[in-house]
């Protein structure tokens, strides 16, 4: 038997979920890049979210999860448009990480680079890391609520982190052409001394 | 540059940029090395331009859209219940080792049989398996019914989401006058799950199969010979289980037409 949705629910829905829309649209212009697809993205996040909406059990942090639910409202919108199965979108960069290199460049650079870069860099990231970057360095979440939110291990959340700010840096100063990118970006990736 | 020489240290600054938690040596490293210093000013601004994006707000029009989308839901698509005279509760329970955790963590525990040691919390049912895949055919239906692999040919589908999904999706041979249109990997009861559609004289029909592991099959209305029942979202389902999936397949039609469409399909 299925049940309707009772109006208190469809209520409480609209009283606790709705006001965490900012959250759902940030995440979602950060995973696509694009307005119109982050809005076809909360639209059918939040739906989905209504749809589980009645089986939550746990009210206590409906902003880690939505995000939760836009992040893997997205992984389905990306496997469709690339057609590969969603692990890889997450998974293939773990393995890749060497030790860490200098990206040299000045503050004031980042501060005023044009935003098609800066937004060209945060793209460059793996969807789950660029989950995990948006949800701690925009939103302020804790490792805690990230790792419920994505559904990954605190460690996970912390190693993908730090390695995904590092590729910020990395893909930043590339694309500013700014002088030593090149070596810090083969040190990272092959484990080099340069 | 003995880069090497740095990498712990480094490894801190972009863990911690702030130093809320720096081993003194990091900060007395620091403080000998201006590259890393640099480094560091360099990605506090780039923390400071990611902070910046939390200005960033929902348009208006997306809400009001959000809020009209939900009142319509409401109003003309939310599930209905739907008993059928001759229903009875059933307890197949599928057992097995529980997989993924989804967006189990926040569900209200229904009654599953779990491996031992599995010890994850997962709470799914066959009415929850039924009320997504309603939802999910509604929600193809709204992105115009959108398919991976577009192909009449059941073989190809099967290696296509065998390979994709890692488990063997053994996809039923329709009859002639049916027709299956494409496929693609899905999400369903937070798992990943395989969508086939079909035309068929009955309508256009979406099949979809599930790791049924866990999930448990005693809330939905239970047809005869191990088939249940859900109707939502304007759409009728049956789910069936066969081996290790959990399978459903979902249509405007009638139940009886459903039903034998689907009986059809399994003996084929």
């Amino acid at each position: 038997m299925s049940h309707p949705i009772p109006p208190e629910t469809i209520e409480r829905f609209e009283r606790e979920v709705l006001p965490h829309v900012d959250v759902a649209y940030r995440m979602a212009i950060t995973l696509t890049h694009d307005p119109d697809r982050a809005a076809d993205l909360v639209q059918e996040a939040i739906l989905r979210a209504l749809r589980a909406f009645p089986r939550l059990q746990h009210h206590d942090n409906l902003r880690s999860w939505l995000a939760r639910v836009v992040h893997t409202t997205f992984l389905d919108m990306v496997r469709y448009e690339q057609r590969r199965p969603v692990e890889s979108l997450d998974e293939h960069d773990d393995a890749s990480d060497g030790a860490y290199g200098f990206v040299e460049m000045q503050p004031a650079v980042i501060s005023e680079s044009v935003d098609d870069d800066f937004e060209a860099a945060l793209a460059s990231l793996p969807p789950g890391w660029r989950s995990i970057v948006h949800l701690v360095d925009v939103e302020g979440m804790s490792y805690e609520e990230t790792s419920i939110a994505l559904d990954v291990p605190v460690g996970t959340v912390r190693s993908r982190l730090h390695r995904a700010r590092h590729r910020l840096q990395i893909e930043l100063c590339r694309r500013l052409e700014l002088p030593g990118c090149e070596d810090a970006a083969r040190h990272r990736i092959a484990g080099e001394t340069p | 540059m003995q880069h090497d020489a740095h990498s712990v240290h480094l490894a801190a600054i972009h863990d911690d940029p702030w130093g809320e938690r720096w081993d003194p040596t990091t900060q007395q490293h620091l403080g000998e090395c201006e590259p890393c210093r640099r480094t560091l000013e360099a990605l506090r601004a780039t923390l400071d331009r990611l902070k910046r994006r939390r200005q960033t707000t929902a348009p208006a029009s997306l809400v009001a859209g959000l809020r009209r989308d939900i009142a319509t839901l409401t109003a003309h698509h939310a599930p209905s219940p739907s008993v059928r005279p001759r229903v009875a509760l059933a307890a197949a329970l599928a057992a097995g080792l529980v997989l993924g955790l989804g967006l189990g963590r926040y569900l209200a525990p229904a009654p599953t049989i779990e491996a031992p040691g599995a010890g994850v919390e997962v709470a799914r049912t066959v009415h929850d398996f039924l009320d997504d895949v309603t939802h999910d055919r509604y929600l193809l239906e709204r992105t115009g019914h959108p398919l991976e692999l577009v192909t009449d040919e059941t073989d190809r589908a099967r290696l296509w989401l065998t390979e994709s999904l890692g488990f063997d999706v053994a996809l039923g041979r329709v009859p002639e006058g049916w027709a299956l249109e494409g496929t693609r990997v899905w999400h369903t009861v937070s798992r990943l799950s395989a969508l086939a559609s079909y035309t068929s004289p009955v309508g256009t029909i979406t099949v979809f199969a599930v790791p049924g592991h866990g999930l448990a099959f005693e809330d939905a209305s239970a047809l005869e010979d191990g088939y249940w029942y859900a109707e939502g979202w304007g759409y009728r389902g049956v789910a069936w289980h066969d081996g290790e999936l959990a399978w459903a397949a979902v249509g405007n039609t009638d139940l009886d037409g459903l039903l034998a469409w689907v009986k059809a399909y399994r003996n084929r």
